[in-house]
């Protein structure tokens, strides 16, 4: 182990263990691919295990130990792709800091379920929707190009400030990271961005309904557009996957009635 | 030429939606735009991409769960489209094309999960820093592959089909964008449910659909 010195008897935590750039940037940069061989039976395993290969690197110099290392990090590990740095900062530090390997697998088996809940509602819940949604508003409003622009540079910035502060964050905190996610708030976060989508669900279903209700039919095209939003609310995600058939077997009947009217 | 520029795109959105950077490339928002502009046809190609968007806001890339995926389907969605312009039936073909290839598209990511499991966590499978760089790389290349495969043949299959459907379409242009619409509008409203909790949220809601219809309606 190289650099365990430094650290002396003050514990993991206190002091600022710094990590080479490279090391960093190789860090995050394979972070991107986390998910590149996803599995049911390790899901983020591999990726965890490829991500931090690097640190394991600077920390094991026996080629041995590296391998049992690389090994044990490859087992099963779930969360959200973005918030799976917060995971890589705070392992890469415990080993880093030569924490025992048992006590390091129990940490990272505590963190699979947070980081995942968490992760889901503050990005695939809030931020994936609210950039999709002022992005298709920017579209409707401008032009699709500028809607398209507009969505890919924001959600990207949102994401990748995420990776990154989530990697220092996980660094920083180490084995505490479970009390230090609960300090951060990013459920408090999450309510921020619903509010956000609410505004514009509401500006996005305007514009529809409004674009239904020049189309003529006395409004009865309007009206439908009211229902489908109402019913879409009160069933919920339930609604889905019915309402996808629906509309798939309303263009195939289409489709068979301009044949028989044909013949 | 154009099969291949296709393919291309198919390989690219497949990486993208969940193994590597999930830069959100492969939203339909995005992939419309670009295959419409590819064929010829942004306008067409954007209006079925925002249409997906708001039908796949619901189905996120989430854990192991199985979803709709909608980068490539977006891709034979666009190719279904362009292949009857200026049909009435463009965007109707295309969305129904995209709804179904999703949920193809989506089972055949299952599979390679299923496919990117063996050896993993097997003791007789010792995982050393070559062998996880072998697995990551292997995992990138067959969901390219995938990607590519799934969009040609999509694609395919609906610059066949799609003309065939088309044909005697019954219906205007803006009934048929208005069954399509249903089911955005219905997408929008499961979206709510999840967000809209409190009375404050629902006056958001109500703030935002004022100025939707009156600012952007009709624009």
């Amino acid at each position: 182990m190289k650099t365990r010195e430094g650290i002396g008897g003050s514990g993991p935590e206190a002091g600022p263990t710094t990590l080479p750039m490279g090391v960093r940037v190789s860090v995050l940069l394979r972070s991107l691919l986390v998910q590149a061989a996803w599995n049911y039976r390790t899901m983020l395993g591999t990726g965890m295990a490829f991500a931090l290969t690097p640190v394991l690197r600077h920390v094991h110099s026996d080629p041995d130990e590296l391998e049992r290392a690389v090994a044990r990090h490859a087992s099963l590990f779930n969360a959200h792709p973005y918030l799976a740095s917060l995971a890589l900062g705070a392992l890469g530090r415990m080993e880093m800091d030569g924490v025992d390997p048992a006590q390091v697998d129990r940490f990272r088996a505590a963190l699979r379920g947070p980081l995942g809940a968490v992760g889901d509602r503050l990005v695939w819940a809030g931020w994936l929707p609210l950039c999709s949604l002022l992005g298709i508003s920017v579209s409707v409003a401008f032009s699709i190009g500028a809607g398209v622009v507009t969505f890919l540079l924001v959600y990207n910035a949102g994401h990748l400030a995420l990776r990154l502060w989530g990697f220092e964050i996980g660094w920083s905190a180490g084995r505490t990271l479970g009390s230090r996610l609960r300090e951060l708030g990013l459920a408090r976060e999450a309510r921020r961005i619903e509010a956000g989508i609410c505004l514009l669900v509401g500006v996005v279903s305007g514009a529809l309904l409004m674009d239904l209700g020049r189309g003529g039919g006395s409004g009865l095209l309007l009206l439908s557009g009211v229902l489908a939003l109402l019913g879409g609310h009160l069933l919920g995600p339930r609604a889905w996957r019915p309402t996808a058939w629906i509309v798939t077997l309303g263009v195939g009947v289409l489709a068979l009635a301009g044949h028989f009217l044909s013949l | 030429m154009e099969l291949l520029f296709l393919a291309l795109v198919g390989g690219v959105v497949a990486v993208d939606s969940v193994a590597a950077v999930q830069s959100m490339l492969s939203r339909p928002l995005v992939v419309g735009w670009i295959v419409g502009m590819l064929l010829g046809e942004p306008g067409l190609g954007g209006q079925i991409g925002v249409l997906l968007e708001l039908y796949l806001l619901v189905a996120v890339p989430s854990g192991g769960g199985r979803y709709p995926e909608g980068g490539i389907a977006t891709v034979v969605a666009v190719a279904a489209a362009t292949a009857v312009v200026p049909s009435a039936a463009a965007a109707g073909l295309g969305v129904a094309a995209g709804l179904g290839w999703g949920w193809i598209s989506g089972e055949s990511q299952a599979l390679l999960r299923q496919w990117n499991a063996r050896g993993a966590d097997d003791p007789a499978h010792h995982l050393g820093v070559r062998e996880v760089g072998r697995a990551q790389a292997l995992g990138l290349t067959a969901d390219f592959a995938r990607g590519g495969i799934l969009t040609v043949v999509g694609v395919l299959l609906a610059r066949m089909l799609s003309p065939l459907l088309a044909g005697p379409w019954p219906a205007s242009t803006t009934l048929t964008y208005a069954l399509v619409s249903m089911g955005a509008l219905a997408s929008l409203g499961i979206v709510l449910r999840g967000v809209a909790e409190t009375r404050g949220r629902a006056v958001v809601f109500g703030v935002g659909l004022v100025a939707g219809a009156f600012l952007l309606g009709g624009a």
